[in-house]
């Protein structure tokens, strides 16, 4: 088998287009969290994180242009013409999760009225902006759709069954009725002050702060990356998923689902939990989940006889765009592998005293080769990602 | 592509023709709709902490019926710990958004349920069945309209293949009839709408003994260019293949069921090779592919979606 490289990075998100621009507020840890007051408010939650300087595309969804953009800037980035043959043959794996919504809300309202709008997935949006012939997947597996499609086209990739893959996620709420529907869910904090809102693994965290963003990656086959003198920024080793049958929408305490889906993800890597220098975790800052996602780092990691790894979200950053949060850890992690530096978790102050973990206040450089990525969401499945430096 | 070798080891299917496999012989149809009983309906979202029974959709009932059809081979014993259900399905609840988008317009955001992302999203099906019927393992949903239902169950068996799960629920479902969108479907897909729910139960092949096996999957682009649909036939098929199975070769309405529709011509490829039954007429432009009239030992199933993508799936008669 070929491990899956890395040869391309796009993103689209709330702190910047483009991944130097991303990876540097990110390193200073900037935040985008700013105050949001759609039409029809008021409403329980008054911040999200948008994405500047990106206007939507008429007749798609604006998750479909996100996808777009970042998924053009994945390429520059690995060196590919749109048009090649390369591209052409490429797969293309997308994870949605709430971003058709609006899609879906222009249909019902016939704003867009023609027909085969009602089935553009952002999978279809993309294969006819890059004429991609490959095999095409749309992920609407919710939050975990962004690391899962980066799983899929990585194992694929592995087994010979695509040589090329643009993989990731994009997603977009920020439109009156899904932020509606948001708020009314109880998933989104009151705080309305931007900079105390959406704070990962703080003792003084609220709920999360709903965002918008997309990033794309270039996967290759070792050879075909080395056929055409390919740059690899860094490698997707394992992928592992769990469930732990418990509720649609909460985890169950414990965390012990989690920590099965890191420990498959590790076992696909050939690696093991002593393996691992970083965590980039799915953290959003919402309440009971972010101390379940601690519990079950803590469990994979228990009898681990090197210093525990540290463990940093970027959605104190970027807030929490669903899906595309899996696929922008993953543009983060490579970033932090490649620069060998790790970000740290923006709007973290107060630490809660059971929580063994360092979740980083300032940027830190520390060698890394392995980095495990976690998500989880809605619908009750978790998901690990293994990437690695070589 | 990656040679696959995973065990069909159960089924289930509900459609307008009825519910199990011997349904799929019927012809006489009434409805677009499946016939589910208001019983079985609420014996589906049975033992549920959520307001399931109340709220959940239709689609989610189907999924979770036809899901504890394709594991009743199996008694009572415990299912493996990477237990997990992949599920396709082209469309969310569209009818409740669009009630729940009338409620937002004319009352506001306050007047809005609290649940209305548990019940109204693609995943709400694959969610709900993993929480009802116990599955630990991986939970995914696919979203490609009408070819969902293929890619679905070839990724299904991919992860099967690859050891990440010793059994997956893998199938589709979609249930877009009585919508104010039938028409912009007919539009975009020339069929009517109509529902229905298909799961095939996905184990390791060694040992299980099973009657039919699939062997490969791969999807690409095609577009209305026939000659690219044949090809991507033949690649799956890799050298013998009897006859292609596509949702338009299913009887009227279960064309119009989209990712149902693609699950269902995979349970109807399993009744195939499991029965020795002759297999249904391909559509015309796979005619030149099949040899009709002889006993079917490999079936190539075929699903295309509307935005061209294309599926194929190579499922075998296995020796037991």
């Amino acid at each position: 088998m070929e491990p899956a490289c890395i040869t391309g990075i796009g993103v689209v998100s709330p702190l910047g287009v483009g991944k130097e621009r991303f990876w540097e507020a990110l390193v200073l840890g900037q935040s985008a969290v700013e105050s949001y007051r759609p039409e029809g408010g008021p409403y329980a939650s008054a911040v999200a994180a948008r994405v500047k300087g990106i206007e939507t595309t008429s007749g798609q969804a604006r998750g479909s242009t996100l996808a777009i953009e970042a998924a053009r800037l994945a390429l520059a980035d690995a060196g590919l013409g749109p048009g090649s043959a390369a591209v052409r043959e490429s797969g293309i794996y997308v994870g949605e999760a709430l971003s058709n919504l609006s899609l879906w809300e222009a249909c019902l309202d016939g704003e867009r009225g023609g027909a085969p709008d009602v089935l553009a997935t952002s999978a279809a949006c993309l294969s006819r902006a890059f004429r991609l012939e490959g095999e095409a997947i749309t992920l609407a597996s919710g939050c975990i759709g962004g690391l899962a499609a980066i799983g899929r086209a990585a194992r694929d990739v592995r087994n010979g069954d695509v040589r090329m893959a643009l993989a990731g996620a994009s997603d977009s709420t920020l439109s009156p009725f899904p932020f509606a529907v948001l708020c009314k869910a109880k998933l989104l904090s009151t705080c309305p002050i931007p900079e105390r809102a959406g704070r990962p693994f703080d003792s003084e965290r609220d709920m999360e702060v709903t965002a918008e963003g997309a990033a794309f990656l270039v996967l290759e086959s070792a050879s075909a990356a080395r056929a055409r003198g390919a740059r690899r920024l860094a490698v997707v080793r394992g992928f592992g998923m769990a469930g732990d049958a418990y509720h649609f929408k909460y985890n169950k305490p414990g965390g012990l689902a989690l920590a099965r889906a890191a420990r498959a993800a590790l076992d696909d890597a050939g690696l093991g939990p002593e393996d691992v220098d970083l965590v980039l975790a799915h953290a959003s800052g919402f309440r009971g989940s972010d101390a379940i996602e601690v519990a079950a780092l803590g469990a994979l990691f228990a009898g681990r006889t090197r210093p525990l790894p540290p463990v940093v979200s970027i959605k104190g950053a970027t807030g929490q765009p669903f899906s595309a949060g899996g696929s922008l850890q993953a543009a983060a992690a490579a970033l932090a592998l490649e620069r060998q530096i790790v970000p740290p978790t923006a709007h973290f102050d107060h630490a809660d005293p059971e929580d063994p973990f360092d979740h980083v206040r300032r940027a830190i450089k520390q060698e890394s080769e392995v980095a495990l990525l976690t998500s989880y969401g809605y619908g009750g499945g978790k998901a690990a990602l293994v990437i690695t430096r070589r | 592509m990656k040679n696959l070798a995973v065990s069909v080891t159960g089924v289930g299917a509900i459609s307008p023709l009825g519910t199990g496999m011997d349904a799929l012989r019927t012809r006489e149809i009434a409805s677009r709709q499946c016939r589910l009983s208001p019983t079985e309906q609420k014996s589906a979202g049975s033992g549920l902490a959520e307001d399931l029974a109340e709220q959940g959709s239709r689609a989610t009932f189907l999924a979770i019926a036809a899901s504890r059809m394709a594991l009743a081979g199996r008694g009572d014993g415990p299912l493996p710990e990477t237990a997990g259900i992949v599920l396709g399905t082209s469309l969310p609840d569209l009818g409740a958004l669009e009630q729940h988008r009338h409620t937002f317009d004319s009352q506001g955001g306050e007047a809005l349920s609290p649940s209305i992302l548990h019940f109204s999203l693609p995943l709400s099906h694959a969610g709900f069945a993993a929480v009802t019927l116990g599955l630990s393992g991986p939970i995914e949903t696919h979203a490609e309209p009408v070819l969902a239902g293929l890619s679905a169950i070839g990724h299904a068996a991919r992860a099967v293949a690859g050891g990440e799960s010793e059994l997956l629920l893998a199938g589709g479902v979609d249930s877009p009839t009585g919508l104010g969108l039938a028409r912009p479907l007919r539009d975009a897909l020339g069929i009517e709408p109509s529902e229905a729910c298909a799961i095939l139960a996905l184990e390791p092949a060694a040992g299980t003994g099973h009657a039919v096996a699939i062997e490969g999957f791969a999807s690409r682009f095609v577009g209305a260019d026939v000659q690219r649909k044949a090809a991507l036939v033949r690649a799956v098929a890799n050298g013998d293949l009897d006859t292609v199975i596509a949702p338009e070769s299913l009887p009227d309405p279960l064309p119009g069921a989209m990712a149902g529709a693609a699950a269902m011509a995979c349970a109807w490829a399993a009744l195939v090779l499991e029965r020795r039954d002759p297999p249904p007429p391909p559509p015309g432009w796979a005619r030149d592919l099949s040899r009709p009239g002889e006993v079917a030992n490999r079936i190539v199933v075929f699903a295309e979606g509307p935005s061209g993508f294309a599926g194929a799936l190579l499922m075998k008669a296995a020796r037991r």
